[in-house]
């Protein structure tokens, strides 16, 4: 079939049914002779997520696309024609448009039907053609094209894995949905809810999505004070995605955005933290406390139970990064609201522990969080893997060996934050110059 | 495939003169938009590699001068929609070619001038309105480039990278986005442009960074993440502008990016016979290049900050680059532009 032909059947299915997922196949009789090109053919088709599918029913309307419910099936030997073929008219009109010439007699209307085929042909087949993209964003502004139909082609385009990594679909997605919201005055929680929903979906699809976790920060700051309710949800499921993601830090950064937007609405002169590092945490100790700083129990309980689940997880997980560099983030936020006057020492029977089935382990996370119980907590992690390393069972092993590394920096990180003397951070670096042999950063800090 | 342990100059070469030769591919209708980055990814490899002239000189700055639209702006391709980021592409393929003078300066200016919110500071890539660091460094690496910085609010711009830092000392997209290494690169080099290095958190960033190279010596952008070849540049590059480079395992690092080189054995053959130069065997997509980790198919964006970040790491035989603004150091010099990352 050509390119026309395609296109035109393929614009068809797409102005006539209703679809929920893409996907991209290949049939295995394309595959070339050589050896070589079919191992990268099948490399490259497992990266980018092609289906195989033997047959398609060339009798079929619909021929050689496939619905599968509400699956839309596109053969990849069909895609340069058809991108091919969109393109040619797209850049037509642009050209003409450019010229002003009159060489398409044809309507306004005609014009604007054209446009809007091409470009979601092209969008459908290459999210990151950001021409095209432009040009539908026109078109809603313009009022020529339904921004909650643009919706829709999106949410279609972000379950096919390989589009969901690049920011023109994610901030096309962003534009259109704020026209939405700025068009409709009523249900935006709902409307939030469903864009927290495609990024969720997303990065299932697409672990450790950066796009589609800076889209779903993007929406929390949408939020407006109002909104403690879809707040409580967001970091309720977050913490439900934490727990079973322990080592996807944009989900744990995630997370974090959300306390400290709790933290705000707890109380309003909390910080956002953007733009905050360690050093000028350090400077602002000498400084006086700040003045609109309140104490407030509801946010040490909601910081100081982060922590016990954190440290909860990396006993349950050891070896993950990414649960270290939360705990790290918590003891800087908590040091920070210290500093601030925001928090004080709770009572020992009004706080609630993380119940662990080991008696030690209560106490060790029920700690109040400052230098001491941090350190005692790193070096606890660290005394356990001693004990345990002489067993040699390997898997567990690499684990073990990366458990005690992090704990070790978490200890520095804890040493360097509270400005523990220079000699305990000397002792410390050298230990992992000594654990950590092939990294030159601590055999540098040690000389 | 088997590894190597030496920089495949002359497949590489081949490689990337290959790419325009391809339009019955796929990839080559799909990475249509990207063609203007692509030649800069591709020239500024050569040029690294001390093959400038393996693509025609004439023919790239008629192409680049094909891709800038009235307002200034330049576009991915002939007739796509002019943006910031293809903006800085131009301009740099330009200098690496000396044939600034092919293009109207001042409408550059104006272009990327007018992309500043003066409000917050921050750039826009388009009229659409995308904010990212990103921009703010395309911006001003353009300006700082041709020397007209004044054109902009270099406060402002500071003031809203700064509000990108997060508590790691590394930078995200937006403020309150996750750390990421590409971005780090991004605001801490249009910090080194705008003599601004001192608002970095420089030793706390700089373990992070190191804190990216991972056992079999590569780097990751972010905790728990693959390894990949362009973090050879981007954790690289922000390092080497903070002066910290040697924090990094180098030797690990080489091997690793050494491994990720893309070579059938009969190619690199007919690579290393020059008789066969011209042989149609050339043609086979499959040789030469660098991918993102051993064993995946290459790319010229990986070849680049594969080959840049040998660069960085002194191996031998390239030439040198420059860590802020991603071209051959001689060109940058050329320009009479002072070096901006001893701190």
């Amino acid at each position: 079939m050509d390119g026309k032909a395609l296109y035109q059947t393929l614009n068809k299915i797409l102005d006539t049914q209703q679809m929920w997922e893409l996907f991209f196949f290949f049939a295995h009789s394309t595959l070339t002779e050589n050896p070589y090109s079919i191992l990268v053919d099948i490399a490259f088709r497992e990266e980018i997520g092609l289906l195989p599918y033997q047959s398609t029913e060339t009798n079929s309307e619909i021929y050689p696309f496939l619905l599968i419910g509400t699956n839309l099936g596109i053969p990849l030997e069909t895609v340069r024609e058809i991108f091919k073929f969109a393109y040619g008219i797209f850049m037509k009109i642009r050209q003409n448009h450019v010229q002003n010439s009159s060489e398409i007699t044809s309507s306004i209307e005609e014009t604007i039907r054209l446009l809007k085929q091409s470009t979601r042909c092209l969008m459908l087949l290459n999210p990151d053609f950001h021409s095209a993209a432009n040009t539908r964003k026109k078109l809603i502004a313009d009022n020529f094209l339904d921004p909650i139909e643009e919706l829709k082609l999106l949410d279609l385009i972000l379950t096919f894995p390989k589009h969901t990594k690049n920011s023109t679909v994610w901030y096309h997605r962003k534009w259109v949905i704020s026209k939405v919201i700025s068009l409709d005055h009523s249900g935006h929680l709902t409307r939030w809810k469903n864009e927290i929903l495609i990024a969720r979906r997303v990065a299932e699809l697409y672990p450790k999505n950066y796009y589609a976790w800076t889209y779903r920060h993007w929406i929390i700051t949408q939020l407006s004070i109002g909104a403690k309710q879809f707040l409580d949800e967001e970091l309720e499921d977050m913490k439900t995605w934490i727990e079973t993601n322990v080592s996807d830090h944009s989900g744990f950064h995630h997370r974090q955005r959300c306390l400290v937007k709790m933290s705000q609405l707890y109380n309003e002169n909390v910080i956002d933290f953007c733009g905050i590092s360690r050093r000028d945490l350090l400077g602002m100790i000498v400084e006086k406390r700040m003045e609109t700083a309140r104490i407030d129990e509801s946010l040490a309980f909601l910081w100081f139970e982060e922590i016990q689940l954190t440290k909860g997880l990396i006993l349950r997980y050891p070896g993950h990064e990414t649960l270290w560099y939360h705990l790290r983030f918590l003891s800087f936020t908590w040091k920070w609201l210290n500093a601030a006057g925001y928090i004080y020492h709770l009572k020992d029977s009004d706080i609630e522990v993380i119940r662990s089935d080991e008696e030690e382990l209560s106490g060790l996370l029920k700690a109040w969080p400052d230098d001491q119980s941090e350190i005692e907590f790193a070096r606890h992690c660290m005394q356990k893997i001693d004990v345990l390393q002489l067993d040699d069972s390997c898997e567990v092993h690499d684990n073990l060996v990366k458990q005690k590394r992090y704990a070790l920096s978490y200890e520095l990180w804890i040493s360097e934050l509270y400005c523990i003397s220079n000699d305990d951070v000397k002792t410390l670096i050298s230990k992992l110059a000594d654990i950590i042999p092939e990294s030159n950063y601590y055999g540098s800090r040690k000389l | 495939m088997t590894s190597t342990k030496q920089l495949l100059v002359d497949l590489h070469v081949k490689y990337i003169q290959s790419l325009d030769t391809k339009k019955d591919d796929l990839e080559y209708w799909l990475t249509e938009h990207l063609r203007l980055s692509g030649i800069y990814w591709g020239i500024t490899a050569l040029d690294l590699l001390k093959n400038l002239d393996a693509l025609n000189k004439e023919d790239v700055v008629k192409y680049v001068v094909s891709c800038q639209h009235d307002n200034g702006g330049f576009g991915g391709h002939v007739g796509h929609d002019p943006h910031l980021t293809n903006t800085l592409y131009a301009v740099q393929i330009l200098l690496i070619e000396d044939a600034l003078d092919a293009v109207n300066i001042e409408k550059i200016v104006e272009y990327v001038a007018s992309r500043q919110d003066r409000q917050s500071g921050a750039f826009t890539g388009d009229e659409w309105g995308e904010v990212d660091t990103r921009f703010s460094y395309c911006a001003l690496s353009c300006l700082s480039l041709l020397k007209r910085l004044d054109a902009v609010d270099v406060d402002k711009a500071v003031e809203f990278i700064m509000l990108c830092k997060n508590f790691d000392g590394g930078f995200g997209s937006t403020p309150g986005a996750e750390s990421h290494a590409a971005q780090i690169f991004c605001c801490v080099g249009a910090l080194a442009i705008v003599n601004s290095l001192h608002l970095v958190d420089a030793d706390l960033l700089g373990w992070w960074l190191c804190e990216r190279q991972l056992k079999n010596g590569g780097l990751n952008g972010r905790p728990e993440k693959l390894e990949d070849v362009c973090y050879s540049w981007w954790v690289l590059s922000a390092l080497s502008i903070l002066g910290k480079i040697h924090w990094i395992n180098k030797e690990k690092l080489i091997e690793f990016v050494l491994a990720a080189q893309v070579y059938t054995l009969w190619s690199h053959f007919l690579a290393l016979t020059r008789t066969f130069s011209n042989a149609k065997s050339f043609k086979d997509p499959e040789s030469g290049g660098i991918a993102d980790r051993p064993g995946d198919m290459a790319d010229v964006f990986h070849t680049l900050f594969g080959i840049a970040g040998l660069s960085l790491l002194e191996y031998p035989d390239l030439k040198s680059v420059d860590p802020v603004y991603c071209l051959p150091k001689y060109v940058v010099q050329r320009i009479g532009l002072a070096e901006r990352y001893h701190v």
